[in-house]
């Protein structure tokens, strides 16, 4: 399972184990302030962060980031 | 600079023909106060009633409690920046306060753009993770809040027909600080019984530094940036970085709105300040605001408020939060970013309702949490009925008079919540 979230801390304090960071509360999956094209590619990327994390093993909490800069998984709480 | 903080202790409250302090006795010439707010300009519905300590009473429909303050010299006004009041720095002079003498503002339907009061017909309703409950109980069970053991004149004033929110604030509050102004007017040619003279800048280097950081929530969400309404900083209530206060300017208000009493009466900022030179140095007040949108920005803001304490020195941060959900997040950061700065914290906090023992006492925690200070929480109540109900509208008294349901949920017994650590509500632990 993974879960996409805009506050990871949260899910990462109940013990979920793979973990994707998401943009705000208000729009987990996108960002309404991008063209129709920048949001849909955004979206797209969180989801295929969200399948890349379910292709992962993991062995603890671990926070997956979608960013194109940040590739690196980290499984810190922030 | 300092202010000295001269101080009329209130021991007893009467109505009688002049507004006047005596030996710790006010009086208030209602009919006098009544008219002096009923003459703002869209207000309706004006009242004023009195009411003190362990007293069958309760007051309804609160929207703010205030202390009523008044400069004698130095810059600036009391509540500097509310209802277009100036914003000159404030925190320095002379300032006089009526000492357990508060001025509550019962006004219906009008706390913000979402949380409004509720109906007496809603109270009885109320159930798990509904709306919050605003009102005083003067004796009893939930009489275990600060407003309790103060006397209270109760303002009720309603904003006319056909306004905006914004509008209805402005109105109802100006409404509220022309009393709050009046009251304390009747002490400033007088001389104060106790004196306090706080001074923060002066300090011992041998001592530790302590930051209060103050976290409280915006309505931005709901309101919007330029919104009036809601907790505020020198007037302002937009999510921001944090601000940095003096901790003198917390005496003169520079935090109000909401329950401005518990800002200018913070017994966090008072301890600290009764300490500073002998156990401490009491560097200053980090306000941080929360309600942000994720935690990228929760974070940010969070690293900020630790920025700001390390460059002040600070060896320690007594850290509070002010509603629970996602705010707490915030909190919890803040905490976060400052023990890895190296700066030892105390959390004051709430725990969550339980859920019959299904829920953790706290939304988030992490390693750095070591030291935690609990105020309680959880279910409370019922309510016994009480004789006396002040700020009733329209025929509505006999039901808030009656015994008021058990409270439990997601936000707990609103009304008598503890973020500062008054600690008397013990009773309401798990």
């Amino acid at each position: 399972m993974a879960v996409i979230s805009a506050i990871p801390i949260v899910p990462y304090t109940v013990g979920a184990n793979r973990i994707v960071r998401g943009m705000r509360i208000e729009h987990v999956c996108g960002d309404p302030t991008l063209s129709e094209e920048g949001d849909h590619a955004l979206n797209m990327r969180i989801v295929q962060t969200a399948l890349r994390a379910l292709k992962t093993e993991v062995d603890a909490p671990t926070i997956f980031e979608p960013s194109e800069t940040q590739a690196a998984e980290v499984a810190h709480v922030s | 600079m300092s202010l000295k903080l001269g101080t009329f202790p209130v021991r007893s409250l009467k109505a009688g023909s002049t507004t006047s302090w005596s030996d710790g006795v006010f009086t208030v010439d209602i009919a006098e106060l009544t008219a002096l707010a009923a003459e703002t300009p869209n207000v309706e519905n004006v009242s004023i009633d009195i009411t003190s300590p362990g007293e069958s009473s309760r007051i309804v429909h609160v929207n703010d409690v205030l202390e009523p303050r008044v400069k004698i010299d130095g810059p600036g006004q009391v509540y500097p920046g509310i209802c277009g009041r100036p914003v000159i720095s404030v925190g320095e002079g002379v300032t006089y306060r009526l000492g357990g003498l508060a001025v509550v503002q019962s006004t219906m339907g009008e706390r913000g753009a979402r949380v409004e009061t509720t109906t007496a017909e809603e109270a009885l309703k109320l159930k798990q993770n509904e709306r919050p409950q605003d009102y005083i109980d003067m004796s009893g069970p939930s009489a275990v809040t600060p407003m309790a053991s103060l006397n209270n004149i109760c303002l009720s004033v309603d904003a006319v027909d056909g306004m905006g929110p914004e509008d209805r604030y402005l109105a109802t509050h100006t409404a509220t600080l022309r009393v709050v102004d009046a009251l304390a007017d009747v002490v400033r040619e007088m001389n104060p019984p106790e004196v306090e003279d706080l001074d923060t800048e002066k300090r011992d280097s041998k001592l530790p530094g302590i930051v209060f950081i103050c976290n409280l929530m915006s309505m931005e969400f709901w309101t919007g940036p330029d919104s009036k309404m809601g907790t505020a900083v020198y007037g302002v209530t937009r999510l921001s970085a944090p601000w940095l206060l003096k901790p003198e300017e917390m005496f003169d208000g520079a935090v109000s709105q909401r329950v401005s009493w518990h800002f200018t009466n913070n017994p966090l900022v008072r301890e600290l300040m009764s300490r500073h030179g002998k156990d401490l140095n009491f560097l200053g007040c980090i306000i941080q605001r929360t309600n942000w949108g994720g935690q990228t920005e929760m974070q940010l803001s969070a690293g900020r408020s630790a920025q700001m304490a390390k460059m002040l020195g600070a060896d320690g941060a007594i850290i509070t939060t002010n509603i629970r959900g996602r705010r707490f997040v915030d909190t919890v950061l803040g905490i976060q970013a400052c023990e890895q700065a190296g700066i030892r914290t105390t959390l004051i906090t709430e725990e969550e309702d339980d859920e019959d023992g299904a829920a953790p006492p706290l939304l988030v925690y992490t390693p750095e949490m070591e030291a935690i200070v609990s105020t309680g929480a959880g279910a409370a109540g019922p309510f016994p009925p009480v004789e006396r109900v002040l700020g009733a509208r329209n025929g509505e008294a006999d039901t808030w008079a009656g015994q008021l349901p058990d409270i439990a949920g997601r936000y707990g017994a609103f009304h008598m919540q503890d973020y500062y650590g008054y600690g008397r509500q013990s009773r309401v632990d798990h």
